[in-house]
This record gives C-alpha cells, sequence and structure tokens, in this order.
C-alpha cells in the first residue's frame, strides 16, 4: 500500500484501515481476556470466602460447645466445694482449667454475691484473689443473674471474647457462678491460615490464566494483521490506479482479481477509467476540430472537416451535410467520401419534416439507427433495402435549424453510445458557430469591399474636386486667399496672387502684412482693419454682419517695385456650424479700371461743368467769376493780414465764402458749392468756438481749394466754351448783354462823378453834367426781374434739393428799370433772401396742408418807386418767424432778460445779427445764421437800407409771427421809367 | 417687452447707441458702468441683449459679464462687447464669459441692426 506523504496530509491525522484493524481487534481481545480474568478471580474469592466462613462457623461451634461443656461440668464439680467452701479446691479446679486450655483466658468463680474466690488468668495463674471486693463489671452483672447456663460475646477491639457462665446450684440455691473466658484467638489463627492457602491457589490460577491469555492475544494479532493486509492491499492498489489516474493517465489497466466485494470495485472502476478516457480523448478531438474550424475561412471545408472527424469517431463510411435554404427545404453542401456523381447518394435536397432527415431537423434531437433493415420507419430511406447504421445530427441555432449532417455505415460496425451523442452535439455546436462565424465575416468583407469601393469612389471625385480647385487657384486671374485665426494666411491661394503683390512669400504670412504693409491707410484704421479680422474669424456669423462694413474694400497699395497699385477686396465669411472658421479675402487689381474710371469721372465732371456754366449763361458765369475772386483775395488777405483774429475778421471771412457759396448754389456750380462749404465750415467753427484755433495754413489750404476750383470752372469755360473772363475786378461790366463794352461809358461816369464832387461847379454846367451822367448810367439798365433771371430760374432746382415743391413766384416791379451797378448787389442779396424763403420760411408740403394752405408755397416781390426812392417788399407766405425761438436764441446769448417783451426791433436786430439761425438743421443751403447779416452789410455798403416789418402785432398763431423784408436802394442804381 | 442694455462710460457712445436702437423701436436701458449695468440687469429681467464697452471705471465690461453669468446665474442674456483693442487674453477671457461676440468701434447702427433684432428675438 502506497498513500503519498501529501494525501495523507491532504487527509487530517490519516490512520491507515490495517493499522486501525490490528488497534480494535487487539483492544477487543484485551479486554475479553481481562474479563475472563476477572470472572475466574472474583468466583475464586467468593468460593474460598464462602468456605472460610463455614470454616469459621464451625469452629466457633466447636468452640461454643466446648465452652458450654466445660462450664456445665465445672458447675457440677463445683458444688460439693463451693458448699464446703473449699476455696483451695476451687482455686485449683478453676486455676488447672484454665492453665489447661489454651483457648480459656481467664476463669472466674464467684459467690451470689459476686463476690470472686478466685480469678485465674496470665496475670494471675495461681488463682489468687488479693481483695474480696464484688465485682461490678457488665459481665458479672450479667452472669450473676443467670440460672441456666449461658453465653455472651464480647468484642474489645478485634479481640472476640465469649463468657460462659454456669450458676452452681445446690438445692435450688445458687451458690456462686462458675465462668470461663474463652478467646477466639486461636480460631482466628485457624482462619488465617485457611485464608492464606485459598489466596495461594488464585494467585496460581491467575498466573496461568495470564500466560494463556497473553499466548491467545498474540495469536490473534498475528491473524489480524494477516487478514487486514489481505484486505488493504487491493484498496492501496485501486488507490495508486486513482493516483494515476487523477495525474491524467488513464490506459494503464487495473490489474486485480478478486471474487470478492474488492474485486467487483476493481472492475467497476476500471469500467469508469475507460468511459473517463473516452470522454477525454472525444474532449481532446472536439478541441482539435474546434481549432482548425476556428481557422477555416471556407465553408465547404469546414463542413468536409467535420465529415471526416465523424467517419474516424463514429466508423461510419459515408457523410453528407445538408444546409438550410431561404424556402425552409435543406440542400446538399458536401459529403464524404468523393463520389464522382453527386447523384448515387440519397437526396440532394429535401424539406423540413421530410424523412429521417427532415425528422431530426424537425425534432432537434439525433437520430441513431443500428439497422434501417430492422427499423421500418426507416428501410425505405435512401432506397437501400440492405441494413445500414444511420445517425442523423441536427444543426440547432437558438432553436433554428440551418442544417443536418447525415451519417451512415455498415451495420455492427458503427458504435454510437451515450457518450457519441454528446460529442456529435458537441460537434454540430461547433459547426454551428463556425458556418455562423464563416457567413458573418463574408458579410463584413462584403461591406469592407463595398466601403473600400465607396471610399475610392469618393477619394476619386475629391481629388477631381481637388485638380479643379487647384487648377482654379492657379489660372484664375484674382487673388484669392483665406485667413485663419491669428491672422495668417492659408498655404493654398490663388497663384495670381502673387502676381498682385510681386512677391511668392505669401503661404502663411501675416496678412495685415501681405495687404497693408505699403498703402494708403493710416495706422489707426489698420489697427481697425485688424481688430476687425480678429473680431470675424473663430467667431460666430453673425459677428461678421457686426463688423464686416471695418474691412476695407478698395485701397492704394505700393509694391516692391515702387509700383502703385489700386487694390478691390471682397470679404466673405467661411462658416461651419454657425462659425466663421476663415476668411475668404478676393484681391483684384483695380488700377487701371480706377484709371478710365477716373478719366471718365473727370469728362463727366467737366461734362457736368460746362451744363453747369451754360445753364445760367456766359454772362452770369463771368459776374459770378468775379465776384469769387473778389471775395477769395478779400479773404486772402484778411487770413494773412488780419493781426488780431477777432469776430469781426472771422464773421467777414465767413460772410463773404457764404456769399460765395449761395451764388455757386444758386447757379448749381455744383463743385464749387461743395468746396466752399468745407472753408465755411472752418469758418463756422471759429465763429463759434471760444478760443478759435486759427490755423493759417488750413484756411489757406481751404481757399486755395475754392480757388482752384473756380479756376477750374474757368478754365473749362475757357477752353470749350471760349467764355473769355475779364481779369479785372470791376463787377460792373456787363459787356455781353449790350454787346458793347461798358467801360468806356463807365469810365467816362467816373469821370463825370469826380467832376460832380466838386463844389465850385457852375449850376447849369452842374445840370448838364448830372443829366448827362444819370442818362449815361441808364446804359445797361435792366428791368428788375431781367437782372434776376439768374437767382428766379434756381427756384426751382433749389426747392427740388429741399425736397419741397417749385413754389408760386410773383414779381410786380412795373416801370422800373436798374442800373448794372445794382446788379451784383440784387444777386447777391436775392439768392440770399429767396433761399432763406425757401428753407425756413416755406413750411414742407404737408405742415402746409394741414395749416390749410395749398401745398406749394408762394414767394413775392413787389417793387414801388419814384423818382427818389425804390422800395423792394419781398416775403412769402410761410410760417413766419419763430419768435420764441429768437428770443431763446437772444437769452442763450445774454443779450435780452427773460421777462422783457420783444418789440420789433430787437426782432430785427437778432435777425441782423451774424450767428443767429433759426434753422433746427444746417442744411447746405442755409441755416448758418449768416446771410442776414451779410445782406444787410451788402446793401449798407452800397448806400441802401433793409428792415424787417412784422405784419402782426399779435401773436395770432403761436410763436409764429408772418413778417416782410423791406429794402430801399438810392436812386443811383435805378431809374423809374 | 424685451429690451436691451447699452453699457457705456462714454456719454456720447451711450446716445448715439441708445438713439439709433430706439429709432428701430427698440426698448433701451443705458447704465455708465458695470456696476450700473449688473445693477440695471438684476432688476430687469426683460433684457435680452447687453451690448457693453470693455474699459469702464468702477467695473469694466469683462467683469460684469462674468458677474452676470456667476454671481446672477443668468446664462441666457446675449451679450457684445464694443471694443477698439484686439488683446487675445481679453478675447479669450470674453468667450469664455460666454461673450457672443465683439463689435468694433465705431458703432455702426445700420451696419448691426439685423444682428441685433436677431439676438433680440424680433
Amino acid at each position: 500500500m502506497s498513500v503519498s506523504d501529501s494525501e495523507k496530509e491532504t487527509v487530517s491525522k490519516f490512520v491507515s484501515i490495517r493499522k486501525k484493524f490490528i488497534l480494535r481487534i487487539s483492544i477487543i481481545l484485551t479486554l475479553s481476556f481481562l474479563m475472563v480474568l476477572s470472572v475466574v478471580a472474583v468466583t475464586n474469592y467468593e468460593e474460598s470466602k464462602r468456605s472460610l466462613s463455614k470454616t469459621e462457623q464451625s469452629i466457633r461451634d466447636s468452640l461454643i460447645a466446648k465452652g458450654r461443656t466445660l462450664s456445665i461440668n465445672n458447675s457440677q464439680a463445683l458444688k460439693g466445694m463451693a458448699e464446703d467452701n473449699a476455696f483451695s479446691a476451687v482455686q485449683a479446679l478453676v486455676t488447672a482449667t484454665v492453665s489447661d486450655d489454651e483457648d480459656i483466658v481467664y476463669g472466674i468463680f464467684m459467690d451470689a454475691d459476686r463476690v470472686p474466690w478466685t480469678i485465674a488468668n496470665e496475670d494471675t495463674p495461681d488463682g489468687i484473689v488479693e481483695s474480696y471486693a464484688e465485682l461490678e463489671d457488665e459481665a458479672s452483672v450479667w452472669a450473676n443473674q443467670l440460672s441456666q447456663p449461658d453465653y455472651q460475646l464480647y468484642k474489645e477491639g478485634t479481640i472476640e471474647l465469649y463468657e460462659f457462665a454456669a450458676p452452681v446450684v445446690v438445692e435450688d440455691e445458687v451458690l456462686g457462678t462458675i465462668r470461663y473466658g474463652f478467646s477466639t484467638a486461636q480460631m482466628h489463627e485457624a482462619l488465617e491460615s485457611a485464608f492464606s492457602a485459598a489466596r495461594q491457589l488464585l494467585i496460581q490460577t491467575l498466573t496461568m490464566l495470564g500466560a494463556v491469555g497473553v499466548a491467545a492475544l498474540s495469536l490473534g494479532f498475528f491473524a489480524t494483521k494477516k487478514i487486514a493486509t489481505n484486505i488493504t492491499t487491493p484498496i492501496g492498489m485501486l488507490m495508486g490506479a486513482a493516483e494515476t489516474i487523477a495525474k491524467g493517465d488513464y490506459d494503464k489497466e487495473i490489474e486485480l482479481e478478486s471474487n470478492d466485494e474488492i474485486g467487483l470495485l476493481a472492475k467497476n472502476f476500471d469500467t469508469m477509467r475507460l468511459t473517463v478516457q473516452k470522454k477525454v480523448k472525444d474532449l481532446g478531438e472536439l478541441n482539435a476540430t474546434g481549432e482548425i474550424l476556428a481557422v477555416l475561412l471556407d465553408q465547404s471545408k469546414a463542413l468536409e472537416e467535420v465529415l471526416q472527424r465523424m467517419h474516424r469517431h463514429t466508423n461510419v463510411n459515408r457523410g453528407s451535410i445538408y444546409l438550410a435554404r431561404d424556402d425552409n427545404s435543406f440542400e446538399l453542401k458536401s459529403y464524404f467520401p468523393e463520389f464522382p456523381n453527386t447523384n448515387d447518394r440519397g437526396p440532394k435536397v429535401f424539406a423540413y419534416g421530410e424523412g429521417i432527415l427532415g425528422t431530426a431537423a424537425k425534432e432537434k434531437s439525433i437520430i441513431f439507427v443500428e439497422n434501417t433493415s430492422e427499423d421500418s420507419k426507416y428501410s425505405d430511406f435512401e432506397g437501400n433495402a440492405d441494413g445500414k447504421a444511420l445517425i442523423c445530427i441536427p444543426l440547432v441555432d437558438n432553436e433554428i435549424v440551418i442544417g443536418v449532417i447525415n451519417l451512415s455505415g455498415e451495420v455492427g460496425e458503427v458504435s454510437f453510445d451515450e457518450a457519441d451523442y454528446e460529442f456529435a452535439s458537441a460537434i454540430a455546436r461547433l459547426l454551428v458557430t463556425t458556418v455562423k462565424n464563416i457567413r458573418m465575416r463574408e458579410v463584413i468583407e462584403e461591406q469592407n469591399r463595398t466601403l473600400e469601393q465607396k471610399v475610392e469612389a469618393r477619394t476619386a471625385a475629391l481629388q477631381e474636386k481637388t485638380d479643379d480647385i487647384v487648377n482654379m487657384m492657379q489660372n484664375m486671374h484674382q487673388g484669392l486667399f483665406t485667413v485663419q485665426d491669428n491672422l495668417t494666411i492659408h498655404h493654398e491661394y490663388a497663384s495670381y496672387l502673387e502676381t498682385i503683390f510681386e512677391t511668392n512669400r505669401i503661404a502663411d504670412r501675416n496678412v495685415m502684412d501681405l495687404l497693408f504693409s505699403q498703402c494708403d491707410m493710416g495706422s489707426d484704421r489698420l489697427d481697425q482693419v485688424e481688430t476687425a479680422i480678429l473680431s470675424l474669424v473663430g467667431e460666430e456669423a453673425l459677428m461678421f454682419s457686426f463688423n464686416s462694413h471695418l474691412l476695407p474694400l478698395e485701397y492704394k497699395a505700393t509694391l516692391p517695385s515702387g509700383c502703385e497699385k489700386i487694390l478691390a477686396l471682397e470679404w466673405d465669411p467661411m462658416v461651419v456650424n454657425d462659425l466663421i472658421v476663415k476668411l475668404m479675402v478676393t484681391v483684384r487689381d483695380v488700377t487701371e479700371l480706377k484709371e478710365l474710371e477716373h478719366a471718365a469721372e473727370e469728362q463727366k465732371k467737366e461734362l457736368a461743368i460746362i451744363g453747369q456754366i451754360l445753364s445760367h449763361g456766359a454772362s452770369k458765369f463771368r459776374q459770378f467769376v468775379q465776384m469769387s475772386r473778389k471775395f477769395i483775395k478779400q479773404n486772402k488777405s484778411l487770413i494773412l493780414t488780419a493781426e488780431y483774429q477777432d469776430d469781426e475778421v472771422i464773421s467777414e471771412l465767413f460772410r463773404n465764402m457764404h456769399t460765395i457759396k449761395g451764388n455757386a448754389r444758386t447757379y448749381g456750380y455744383n463743385y464749387i458749392t461743395n468746396v466752399v462749404h468745407d472753408a465755411e465750415t472752418t469758418y463756422d467753427r471759429l465763429r463759434k468756438a471760444d478760443q478759435p484755433a486759427w490755423g493759417t495754413n488750413l484756411l489757406l489750404k481751404e481757399l486755395d481749394a475754392v480757388s482752384r476750383w473756380v479756376n477750374n470752372y474757368v478754365e473749362i469755360a475757357e477752353s470749350k466754351l471760349s467764355i473769355q473772363i475779364d481779369e479785372s475786378d470791376d463787377s460792373s461790366s456787363e459787356s455781353v448783354a449790350l454787346g458793347v463794352d461798358l467801360k468806356p461809358v463807365e469810365n467816362v461816369l467816373g469821370q463825370l462823378q469826380t467832376l460832380l464832387k466838386n463844389s465850385d461847379l457852375k449850376p447849369e454846367l452842374r445840370k448838364v453834367i448830372e443829366g448827362s451822367s444819370s442818362e449815361l448810367s441808364k446804359i445797361g439798365a435792366k428791368p428788375l426781374e431781367n437782372v434776376l433771371s439768374g437767382v428766379i430760374q434756381s427756384i426751382p432746382s433749389l426747392s427740388k434739393e429741399l425736397g419741397k415743391p417749385n413754389p408760386e413766384f410773383c414779381i410786380r416791379a412795373d416801370n422800373l428799370y436798374m442800373k448794372p451797378s445794382s446788379f451784383p448787389l440784387l444777386n447777391n442779396v436775392f439768392s440770399h433772401i429767396f433761399r432763406n424763403s425757401l428753407d425756413h420760411g416755406i413750411e414742407t408740403p404737408e405742415e402746409r396742408i394741414q395749416a390749410g394752405k395749398k401745398a406749394e408755397g408762394t414767394l413775392y416781390l413787389e417793387a414801388e418807386c419814384d423818382e427818389k426812392d425804390l422800395v423792394l417788399t419781398v416775403g412769402d407766405d410761410g410760417s413766419g418767424l419763430n419768435v420764441e425761438r429768437i428770443k431763446s436764441k437772444l437769452l442763450d446769448q445774454g443779450l435780452i432778460s427773460p421777462e422783457q417783451e420783444l418789440n420789433q426791433d430787437d426782432i430785427s436786430r437778432a435777425i441782423f445779427t451774424s450767428g443767429l439761425s433759426t434753422a433746427k438743421q444746417v442744411t447746405a443751403v442755409s441755416g448758418r445764421g449768416v446771410g442776414m447779416d451779410a445782406v444787410k452789410k451788402f446793401i449798407e455798403q452800397q448806400g441802401g437800407e433793409i428792415d424787417i416789418v412784422l405784419k402782426q402785432e399779435e401773436q395770432e398763431h403761436g410763436p409764429f409771427i408772418p413778417f416782410d423784408l423791406k429794402i430801399k436802394l438810392p436812386d443811383a442804381m435805378f431809374y423809374a421809367a | 417687452m424685451s429690451q436691451i442694455l447699452v453699457v457705456d462710460d462714454s456719454i456720447t457712445v451711450r446716445n448715439e447707441v441708445e438713439n439709433f436702437l430706439k429709432s428701430q423701436d427698440f426698448s433701451v436701458v443705458t447704465a455708465v458702468d458695470g456696476k450700473d449695468g449688473l445693477e440695471k440687469i438684476k432688476k430687469d429681467r426683460e433684457i435680452k441683449l447687453v451690448i457693453s464697452d470693455v474699459n469702464m471705471p468702477n467695473m469694466d465690461g469683462l467683469s460684469m459679464v462674468e458677474h452676470i453669468r456667476d454671481e446672477l446665474g443668468n446664462k441666457t442674456v446675449n451679450i457684445i462687447m464694443l471694443t477698439t483693442e484686439n488683446d487675445p487674453q481679453m478675447k479669450t477671457r470674453g468667450k469664455n464669459a460666454g461673450v457672443k461676440g465683439w463689435i468694433v468701434k465705431p458703432f455702426r447702427g445700420e451696419n448691426v441692426v439685423d444682428g441685433i433684432r436677431k439676438l433680440v428675438g424680433g
């Protein structure tokens, strides 16, 4: 028996069966032996004890008989001696009796009064009594009252003492009592020796029994050991075999022949070994099959492999596998072995539930038929009359049959037991998994192929697009690039950009650097552009509408070659997910285009100027030019020479410029109007500022611009229209109108005037001279309407500019001729006045209709004259003067106190004071509050007067008061017909 | 009615923006600095859009935005900053605080009105 140490350790406190067996048998034998021994000993002991007690009783009985006899005999013998009072005889008898018998310890004779006559014992062998006193002890008292002989047992410690007493009766009188004490010592001695002999015998018996027992035990031990070994040796063998199997070795057969239970056990054990061996082999086969199937990519190969495997396993010689089709039938997919003609082999296709294969599929369970000829259900299948073994294994995946394996072989050859069912099921499961995997892989591969094709197609399309874009980028005649965040230019850009910017250093360059390193924009503007770009890229698309207006659309760039180009930019956001990821910038070189445009613009301008000059005729133009030049000259000298830039100087500068503007506006010389307006604006600012910042250079520059534009007009007039402008300052020259040169006439007139200044002149002569000069002065005189024709003609265009309908204009100036000397004054004055009326006097059509007036306003000019005076009344049917506003203006300027009521003088003063305008808005037409003071100044310089006449003292219509202007002109300026 | 809050310490800018927005029929509330702006938005939950300057006394615009988002927990109001600078740190800070975008000064009403209408929602 070999039990490995490790196993002994696993079983806690291992004790072998043999040891246990021997130990138990030994214990039982020993215990039996001891029991026999004790029974023998106890029996023996009891026996000797009983015989001893019998012996003791018989000794005691003989002792008692001896004592009674002695005491009775002595009592008879003593009768006489007692009657005779023979002390000595009594003494001698008792003494002799005591000494004769070893058993007698003492002898006493006492009289009836318990007085001892003699006491014989070991101490007093002669029986002499020393004192004849009555005996008082218990035994003496007992013996004294006896009438018959009797005995009594006394015990003193271990000593037993029988006292025999007998009364000595003589004639019915008790003379005394004889007493003998008998000791049991002799008896005990005898008993002791008897007991000793019995014990000796017991010991002998026991010793003999012990020897016999030991011999029996030894014998028993060896016998037991032999039996134990006989039992445990086969068990040890089985254990060894189990150990071998546990180690995985199933090949070692268990060789144990025995006709008992052990033999049976060994046989069963070997059967078990064989079953396990088969299972392990099957498992190994399954694993191997699984491994092979796992790597197979081809379904038919997998099917073939399974058939081969089943052939080897079950010893079938033919096999086929059918797989399910969509129409619930099964189709032959693989067979074994190869047959040239597949028609020879069973059905190629069968339906669900049809035949044995269909049944296997339907029932989803393996069918094994040992002999088809013996089973009527299957005999006709495959048309094979000869019997054969048949195995049908359904291939089931999640309760769905995907196929059936069909195997057949010779009857008796094919083995298919319980374990093979399991093997076949496992193989079927493996095959199902494999087939599924292969199909899935095919699907995936198919998908991958489709995907690859798609990717290829997309890639090709993308490539085509990319190529197109690259081509476009290379060949387009525009610069195109994108700006990324951090302002860099994306490396994909249109090649033409290199041509435009004369560099190939564009990719990844800072956009500001590329576009604007040399340009006509200031650093502040560029900073703004940069900020705007940064506030767009990476921000929400909405930001483009917020900030794109800051991106320049056209600018002038100076390129490395020194060439200047005008570049047009277009900015577009590239939006992804509502975020501006890039800015797309298109650059076009528009230099040539601009030059052409510029030339066209110049031509257009020239044509416009020609049109403007022609619209009012050469003479008006000439007048305008002369007037303008006069004022320009005046302003120039004012700017250069004025020591103090006081209000007066500034006002004069402003008035002059305002007059030029007014006239230019009147005649529609628009280019001049614009430039004059700028100069006027500067003056206006100076006029209104507390501390005027006088910039001589700026003022001269602006004046120069005005002058240049006037000269442009003159140049065009001279070159294109052959209108000659007289360079002289004399504003009264009017050669074209009369067709004659008025200059000589004017010279004569001048001389005549000088003459008239001489007070020494004779009255007749003076009268002649006055008459002559009066007549001469009439040369070139015209009706007022004609003089003002230019101004009157400008009314419609002016109205249009102000967004008002053309007003009705009424003029009544009968029999009145204005002399040439008055022309400039009249033109200047009325261009101002009419403009004021149109702008501020006449309301908008809506206001007018609301006030119950017709939409168009009315301007009127009436002249009343006699020989000496001319009064021109001018006015409109507008809202009138806003007195409240005038008042508040005056209050603001501290010219009146709040309580003060305005009278006509105050209003008049206010109207004709520099810097007052009641217009809500400064327009290009009027409204700067100068105008009326200029008008007044002109008129007064020429010896005339102007005043305002309020038409209503009462304020009936709110703050507005209608008014007229009355202008008186000196008689030198007109004559009445 | 949804409101627009205009925050700028410059009365000129404030008036210009306010006048323009009012001319476009928006309802406008103004504030003179970040602190004032924060008070106004606390009181008026109808404010749908804040147009704010960056550099202001007492509390700058970005701090105000951070307070609106964190302290008031108002994550929905759209905020647009008016700026002249292009400091990337400022932009990042603004983005983190949930600034919708930047209008580069000068404010030109006609260019931004459509966008503002979208942001205010009407």
